[in-house]
């Protein structure tokens, strides 16, 4: 599994800041959109929200997607944590076919970094 | 899309009421998921992943696949096809596909159940039937009929 987990990347990072996670929430959900709107960008050919299994309490803490990459199936996993009853994501996973998982984790640092240089 | 025995009946040319078919039908799916998973280029699948149930008492398969670039949902519930209260016998009884390219999949099952050969499907529904053991007692009765109506008790066990 490839992940992108907040605490993980940035060792010094306060994650009892409610700013710093709102701020990676709406990147992960730019990045999420931008998968959407240029699949060409990342060569996806489909994407597939998982409901079934993120119905209920879970839907709050983790979505699930399967994405097609180059042919593969890469999992997209969101992981949320609850801040002053909000859900806010604080990691981003990506599982199944290794090499296209590592591929689409560079495309999200990448991301963040254009989007974002002083997370 | 849903393939179930009734699709099966056409293929293999057969007559039956669709719980005698079912025995018959889940063997036909366990050759069909095998031969997907060995021959998936037959199928222009160019990727498989078997997903988890969402609980262990969940008695399905699911499949994702990827068919010409598009993610195929494969979805293979089981039945509970025992009349006892105290007993199951859990059986395949449809196909279920999702997904933009789902009709490419059920034209790839169609011409795999044709090739079938029924003798050989009888008994390998038979066998599976007799893994049940004292549980064919709770069969319904047109299917314990269909499948054991010539074969001596002594057979059985």
């Amino acid at each position: 599994m490839e992940e992108f987990a907040l605490k993980q990347e940035y060792e010094n990072l306060d994650l009892k800041n409610i700013n710093t996670i709102q701020e990676f929430d709406k990147l992960v959900k730019s990045f999420i959109e931008d998968i959407n709107f240029n699949k060409e960008k990342y060569n996806i050919t489909d994407g597939l929200r998982l409901t079934n299994e993120t119905d209920g309490f879970w839907r709050n803490i983790n979505s699930r997607f399967h994405i097609v990459v180059n042919g593969k199936i890469v999992s997209l996993n969101l992981v949320k944590i609850n801040i002053n009853e909000e859900w806010l994501i604080a990691g981003i996973y990506f599982s199944n076919n290794v090499e296209n998982s590592k591929l689409m984790l560079e495309h999200f640092k990448y991301f963040i970094k254009g989007g974002k240089n002083d997370i | 899309m849903i393939y179930r025995s009734k699709n099966l009946a056409e293929d293999l040319a057969i007559t039956g009421t669709e719980i005698e078919l079912i025995p018959l039908f889940d063997r036909t799916v366990v050759r069909f998921v095998e031969d997907l998973k060995q021959h998936p280029e037959n199928y222009k699948i160019v990727d498989i992943k078997r997903e988890f149930n969402h609980s262990p008492h969940e008695n399905r398969e699911r499949y994702s696949l990827v068919v010409d670039g598009r993610l195929v949902s494969l979805d293979i519930p089981q039945r509970n096809v025992s009349v006892s209260g105290i007993s199951y016998v859990w059986l395949r009884d449809s196909v279920s596909l999702e997904g933009a390219k789902a009709e490419l999949l059920i034209g790839g099952i169609r011409p795999f159940v044709k090739k079938q050969n029924l003798t050989d499907l009888m008994e390998e529904a038979r066998a599976r039937l007799k893994e049940e053991k004292v549980h064919l007692l709770h069969l319904p009765k047109e299917m314990f009929r269909f499948y054991f109506a010539e074969t001596r008790v002594e057979e059985l066990y």
